[in-house]
């Protein structure tokens, strides 16, 4: 009897322990397979670096993905941001103090436009972003005219390129992963720790009984639109510190994040969602790539695997809602 | 349906190899290997009139008068080469009091909307000399052919599948730009040195004659090819991939068919604290001037942006009734190399510009191109 | 539906208050933008935009602009009547377009000649034995893989219950990326001249208004059309009333996938060759047809005629701002507004409607 006990409590623990978790360890067991030099500190610090992007844009889409929404633009916000700044900095390095505030206000304000354009025009978040998506791209291409016409400074690649050498156990740890892990921890912590996380988790389930239970829908749903474009923003500092400019850098990410949120097990149409999962679903995704660059699969290969493993992961997702009953 | 689906899946399995696509032509390469080394006609020091060869075309009766409509359907303006060459075009046009209005229409890198385009040209009937940059070759080409018998027609950079139109404005080539890049890795690294060969897209009829050309003499050199990765053009992309190969190994020389990432690849090296090592990019400034800062071992083929100078030059012959050189009219495809990088490196110029614009001696320059 | 008053516990039928049928808001949108585009042709361009103004002409219309506005929609049109069907369900497709991709590769391959101008064929993607087969072959290889990608996102979508945003944006990664796969990338060309027929001339548009009529008909007779609109309206309704919900979206996705698939073959005939690259953001201008003309994107409402006004709002549009020289990036914005713009207009139209009950 005890034992037929225990073994149950062993098995209704189990599904607690997110999967994405488990999946990370697996694909980083076998990334230390192929390549050993992974356990290296330039081994995985890169790997961190490359994550951070889509780690924080990730933690900003489950804010929207949680209250019931998508945003789609948040790739072309990068876009916008990395050729704004050239264009702003203008190969000033001291211009960099003044362009960064004004990258995370254009996407605080990018947020607060879709939030409006949802709220209040009533337009499918997937129609409103994808039509700020279409106008970001087209202002990205006004505004530099096809080329961008300035270098990013140093001062401005420092979040994304820059390493702090000389610490204690690891030797090293990019500018990047810092950032990775401030803007995950703060939105990690306004989700969980929260009035506005909870309210963000209400508004998703049912706006109707968030509205009925006093809370303010619009306000709440604007906050996590702005909380996305921040995100946004972010990532786009991050991505133009590390490679430099170019005029399609932002392309695709949308979807990434999404996926990443959503191997992360935040439910499409809201309710649920979780910023420490996210960064799995993103670290995750990160190290899928990864593994598939090792193991010298052509780029077709790879887009089909990420088709894929996305499919599999919300049917995975619904199968497990049904057995638990949520 | 799962048979279906299984059958063809055994169908593209076993006949997939199959294809083999002529990108690696040994007659075409040896042609373009000849014309890399032909001393051109016409002035030196303007290489955007001269040509390779001596054919020329008669256009006295082809009816146009001065001053002409010029009618340019573009395929897009989506890449910094394009801007560059679409601004050397828009300036060129102001030289030609021959020209009376030049009328643009951008097919944002869609063959659909190019063909539409042109066919909406033709209806509008305000055209007198149409010039085409195809988005794709055969997509375009009864377009083309359609637009030939309206007026004379004018080709440059992708061709068409057709000899209607009275010339094919385009320097010597994709075997050419990946031969003068693979010499120089061939000429610099020792014979079982590794290379490291940076693609952008798969199937792209200029980019693969570059890499089939750049393998092929790398191969000849007995060096050892650690790799051949798409980096899709994305610097992100072309960062981590470096990262990864340096990672597993050292890498002797990098070759790349197209230099928008060269500047990314360089940082991963600098970046993981390595040499920088014998690198092929392309006439971008920011490599060129990376290139001068760091005192690289490099070499930059180009793909010339002049040619859409030598576009508008042949309308504007055609207009006037000049014979123009054609039916092709091959341009030199000149290489930045050590001896005159300093010719081309000009900081006032924004990063993206492409350098063998020969647009340096042009009224609006350098602001039109966005430099200060 | 008489025109006499009757009543039933309180409820009276006023002809008044019956909303006019959005088909005809749309109709009337058509006709402002061209009086609009007739207007800016006359201001800024001193030309008319439809009308005959040049003398070569010897006709009251441009009938070449005419052509060129109805071609150029026709192939996108026949996906967007697929999209239409699956809105009105109360779905969604992201998938057509790179299903338009993969199956122009993989019908191509079938519709090949053996010899171009008296050499082989340079592009050939498999051996002689594949060459010069009729027609038909490449036709039904390609409506099958279509209907297999559509019969995928339809089982994925009514029995793993994955979101079909979800479902059919991983239907358009992985079809792209096989699509890329088939090939490594290369294009493939040189079809029949019996393939290539399929979309020559005006092929396209005909057989965009012959689908259009024929799937106009089947959503508004057949059992196919009314149980579409059920589901959209009211899913659990609709499965209480006895509807087997889930074998019903598997068909209607599966349609749409046959849809894009046809078009793909359309495409790859008109332009006699095959690109991996193709038909990418064909869904959105797909959607966007649909819902500029009047499909609701919440389900249950729409019409293939108000679809068919959209795709030619559309055409309109493109071909006007061709017609005014405007700048690229300014097309792909206001294209992006005109979107936005008609789902502002459907939602304060829904609003009034539930208003007036």
């Amino acid at each position: 009897m005890t034992e037929r006990t225990e073994t149950r409590g062993l098995f209704s623990r189990l599904p607690q322990i997110n999967p994405v978790w488990v999946l990370l360890a697996a694909l980083i067991v076998a990334i230390i397979f192929m390549n050993p030099g992974f356990v290296e500190p330039t081994g995985y610090m890169n790997f961190l670096k490359r994550a951070a992007p889509l780690a924080i844009l990730a933690a900003g889409q489950v804010y929207v993905i949680t209250s019931g929404g998508f945003d789609l633009s948040v790739g072309s916000l990068i876009t916008l941001v990395v050729v704004g700044s050239s264009m702003l900095t203008n190969n000033d390095p001291t211009a960099t103090y003044w362009v960064i505030p004004v990258m995370l206000g254009i996407g605080l304000g990018t947020g607060l436009v879709n939030g409006l354009v949802v709220c209040f025009l009533r337009v499918p978040s997937l129609i409103a972003t994808l039509g700020m998506m279409i106008t970001l791209n087209g202002l990205a291409f006004m505004w530099s005219g096809g080329a961008p016409r300035g270098y990013l400074p140093d001062t401005f690649r420092f979040f994304g390129r820059e390493l702090i050498r000389d610490v204690p156990l690891v030797r090293f740890i990019p500018v990047s992963v810092i950032v990775l892990i401030v803007v995950v921890g703060l939105f990690a912590w306004l989700m969980h720790r929260t009035n506005l996380g909870r309210q963000v988790h209400a508004i998703g389930d049912n706006p109707v009984a968030a509205r009925l239970a006093g809370v303010s829908v619009n306000r709440t749903r604007i906050t996590a639109f702005m909380l996305s474009g921040l995100s946004g923003a972010i990532a786009g500092i991050l991505l133009g510190g590390f490679a430099g400019v170019s005029t399609d850098v932002g392309t695709g990410y949308e979807l990434q994040a999404i996926t990443a949120a959503v191997l992360g097990g935040a439910q499409l149409l809201g309710g649920r969602g979780s910023v420490p999962a996210a960064l799995g679903g993103a670290l995750a995704l990160t190290a899928i790539f990864t593994l598939l660059n090792f193991l010298g699969l052509p780029q077709p290969v790879r887009q089909v695997v990420q088709g894929l493993i996305l499919i599999a992961a919300v049917a995975l997702a619904m199968h497990r809602r049904k057995q638990t009953g949520t | 349906m799962k048979h279906i689906l299984m059958a063809t899946g055994a169908l593209a399995l076993s006949l997939a190899p199959l294809h083999a696509q002529n990108f690696d032509d040994p007659e075409e390469f040896a042609k373009q290997q000849e014309q890399l080394a032909a001393e051109p006609m016409g002035p030196a020091d303007q290489p955007w009139l001269q040509h390779i060869g001596d054919a020329m075309v008669e256009t006295a009766d082809l009816g146009v008068e001065a001053p002409a409509t010029v009618c340019f359907s573009n395929a897009g303006v989506n890449n910094p080469w394009r801007v560059v060459g679409y601004t050397n075009m828009t300036e060129e046009v102001a030289n030609h009091e021959s020209i009376g209005e030049f009328i643009h229409v951008d097919a944002e890198g869609s063959d659909d909307k190019q063909i539409a385009d042109i066919d909406d040209l033709l209806a509008g009937g305000d055209c007198d000399v149409m010039i085409v940059s195809p988005n794709t070759t055969a997509a375009l080409t009864p377009a083309v052919e359609r637009a030939c018998e309206a007026m004379p027609v004018i080709v440059f950079d992708r061709g068409v599948n057709t000899d209607c139109p009275v010339t094919f404005v385009h320097p010597v080539g994709g075997y050419g730009f990946g031969i003068q890049g693979a010499e120089f890795i061939a000429d610099n690294v020792d014979e079982g040195g590794n290379v490291l060969m940076l693609r952008i897209l798969p199937g792209v009829d200029v980019l693969e004659t570059r890499y089939s050309a750049g393998r092929r003499i790398l191969d000849e050199a007995g060096l050892n090819i650690v790799g051949a990765e798409f980096t899709d053009g994305d610097n992100a992309k072309t960062k981590s991939i470096v990262e990864d190969y340096l990672m597993r190994g050292e890498i002797d020389a990098v070759w790349m068919d197209a230099g928008a990432t060269a500047v990314a690849a360089i940082e991963a090296f600098e970046d993981s604290g390595y040499e920088i090592p014998v690198f092929v990019g392309e006439d971008q400034q920011d490599f060129l001037r990376k290139w001068q800062d760091e005192g690289l071992t490099a070499i930059a083929p180009t793909y010339p942006t002049f040619q859409w100078r030598t576009a508008v030059i042949a309308a504007a012959h055609v207009i006037e009734g000049e014979a123009v050189p054609g039916p092709e009219w091959v341009l030199p495809q000149p290489a930045i190399t050590q001896d005159n990088l300093d010719e081309y490196v000009n900081p006032a110029m924004p990063p993206l510009h492409y350098a063998m614009c020969g647009c340096e001696d042009m009224a609006n320059y350098p602001g039109a191109w966005g430099g200060n | 539906m008489s025109e006499s008053t009757h009543g039933i516990g309180g409820l009276t039928f006023d002809a008044k208050k019956r909303a006019r049928p959005p088909e005809l808001n749309v109709l009337f949108a058509l006709i402002l933008i061209i009086g609009v585009f007739e207007l800016l042709g006359a201001f800024l361009m001193g030309q008319s935009f439809l009308f005959d103004s040049a003398d070569r002409f010897d006709s009251f219309l441009n009938e070449a602009r005419l052509k060129i506005i109805i071609l150029q929609v026709s192939i996108i049109g026949i996906i967007a009547i697929g999209s239409t069907q699956v809105i009105i369900s109360g779905g969604i497709d992201l998938s057509p377009g790179s299903v338009v991709g993969l199956t122009a590769m993989i019908a191509m391959s079938f519709a090949q000649v053996a010899e171009v101008n008296g050499n082989p064929n340079p592009k050939a993607v498999f051996g002689p034995a594949w060459m010069d087969l009729p027609a038909i072959v490449p036709l039904v290889v390609g409506l099958s893989v279509g209907i297999a990608a559509g019969l995928i996102n339809g089982l994925l979508i009514a029995y793993t219950r994955i979101p079909p945003f979800i479902a059919t944006l991983g239907m358009m990664v992985t079809a792209r990326g096989a699509a890329k796969w088939w090939t490594k990338g290369q294009p493939v060309s040189f079809p029949t001249e019996g393939y290539a027929s399929i979309g020559q001339g005006m092929m396209p548009v005909l057989l965009f208004i012959l689908l259009a009529v024929l799937f106009a008909l089947i959503l508004r007779f057949t059992v196919y059309g009314k149980r579409t609109y059920a589901i959209g309206s009211n899913e659990d309704a609709a499965r209480m009333s006895g509807i087997n919900v889930a074998r019903h979206k598997v068909l209607v996705y599966t349609i749409a996938g046959a849809l894009a698939a046809f078009a793909a073959v359309v495409l790859s005939a008109k332009n006699l060759t095959a690109q991996a690259g193709m038909g990418v953001m064909y869904e959105l201008d797909a959607i966007a047809m649909t819902v500029i003309g009047g499909v609701s994107l919440a389900g249950g409402r729409g019409s293939i005629v108000g679809t068919v006004l959209g795709a030619l709002i559309f055409g309109v549009i493109i071909s006007g701002f061709t017609f005014l020289r405007l700048d690229a990036y300014y097309q792909e914005m206001v294209k992006g507004a005109i979107i936005v713009g008609a789902v502002v207009l459907d939602q304060w139209r829904q609003g009034r409607m539930a208003a007036k009950m």
